[in-house]
């Protein structure tokens, strides 16, 4: 029990830090002080620092199950996919920093079906909030560029209701302007 | 005694070399005792001309903003986003790339406001380029807006390994099919561009 218990105290550690500072936060004899634990565990557990790195993506993919799950039960934009973005701000950040970093091909390659997924389960309720029930590939194409400006401007400190609503009214009202600019123009054609 | 001159060379090495680490790795790319090997100076030199790491931050902040003034000269004599302004990004890359990490590291000391700063800088420089390239019946205010969420798709998606024209060109021609996708979507028959990617690159 104290093994597993040691073990889950490293990955839950270092999946936070990932998640705050990307993958230069991990370094085992910072985790370590962190933990109050001895690095020779840390050996014991995960061989090196990619076995360690691996066990974090174990913990991400899992997170994004849970994340799917509770996604495909929300019928809204806002406020409810904006609430569960904030309380799944820890997967999300780390899902961030492995979509910036493309150090590790693999990690980055399992970030953007992780991002594929979300895109599926989401493609209704976004076409609904954008108003383009015509085109829902055109709907999802934009909340790509959403969700990536999103990645850019995100940080522990401003992942929170307010925020995202204010870059997700943004988003809206951006997309229905272009609308309204291009049929005024057409008008006066 | 060393002159004004070998002094201001010097310093220069340690800001130059910082420079190219914090654009290819961030902050934790420049650590003193790194650097100090790097250079083959002795690290008692970084704190005599910065004090600490904060000063050495300010100076490479100075740095970039020369940087970007002459990236903005250069913007002056060219006509096109695309290819001109892409093959400029280009020659730039260490440049953008240091932007892109003072943007990603906006939390620590005054990186976010030299960021906004310059981001607001570069996007009044490249403005008619971008209206142009998006098309004559593109209202500018709200283009100018996309154009600000086209720059932070980037920030998220670029690296060092993927920087090139190609990569660079793919991202530009989504965004502008995308706008005429909206606009053959309000009037059938509008759209212009016709999507001509390039290969993928990650």
């Amino acid at each position: 029990m104290k093994k597993a218990r040691n073990f889950s105290l490293w990955t839950e550690k270092g999946y936070e830090l990932l998640a705050i500072e990307g993958l230069d936060g991990i370094q085992v004899e910072r985790l370590a002080r962190m933990l109050q634990l001895n690095k020779s565990g840390f050996y014991h557990y995960f061989g090196d620092l990619q076995g360690f790195c691996d066990e974090l993506m174990v913990l991400h993919l899992r997170n994004a199950d849970l994340y799917m799950r509770d996604l495909k039960e929300i019928n809204s934009i806002d406020p409810e996919f904006l609430n569960l973005l904030v309380k799944y701000k820890t997967p999300i950040m780390f899902q961030l920093q492995l979509i910036r970093s493309k150090n590790n091909e693999a990690f980055y390659k399992a970030a953007e079906k992780i991002d594929q997924r979300e895109e599926i389960i989401l493609r209704s309720l976004w076409t609904d909030y954008i108003g383009f029930h015509d085109n829902p590939d055109l709907a999802i194409r934009y909340y790509t560029i959403v969700r990536d400006m999103l990645y850019a401007r995100l940080s522990f400190q401003n992942m929170n209701y307010p925020y995202l609503r204010s870059v997700m009214n943004e988003a809206r009202e951006l997309m229905q302007q272009i609308v309204r600019q291009s049929a005024v123009e057409i008008e006066n054609r | 005694m060393p002159t004004v001159m070998e002094k201001a060379s010097k310093s220069s090495l340690w800001t130059e070399e910082g420079y190219e680490l914090f654009a290819a790795e961030g902050l934790d790319g420049i650590q003193v005792e790194r650097l100090s090997r790097i250079l083959q100076l002795n690290k008692s030199s970084f704190y005599h001309y910065f004090v600490d790491m904060e000063g050495f931050c300010h100076e490479l902040i100075q740095l970039h903003r020369k940087k970007i003034d002459l990236l903005l000269l250069d913007v002056l004599e060219i006509k096109k986003l695309d290819p001109d302004y892409l093959l400029l990004l280009v020659r730039y890359t260490s440049t953008v790339m240091f932007q892109v990490q003072l943007t990603r590291n906006k939390d620590q000391y005054s990186f976010y406001d030299a960021s906004t700063e310059i981001d607001l800088r570069v996007s009044h420089g490249v403005r008619h380029l971008w209206v142009d390239y998006l098309g004559s019946n593109a209202n500018s205010e709200h283009v100018m807006r996309y154009y600000d969420f086209v720059r932070d798709m980037f920030y998220t998606r670029v690296s060092f390994r993927n920087f090139n024209f190609q990569f660079l060109y793919n991202l530009i021609t989504d965004a502008k099919v995308l706008i005429d996708q909206v606009n053959e979507r309000v009037s059938p028959g509008t759209a212009k561009t016709h999507s001509r990617h390039l290969d993928d690159s990650v």
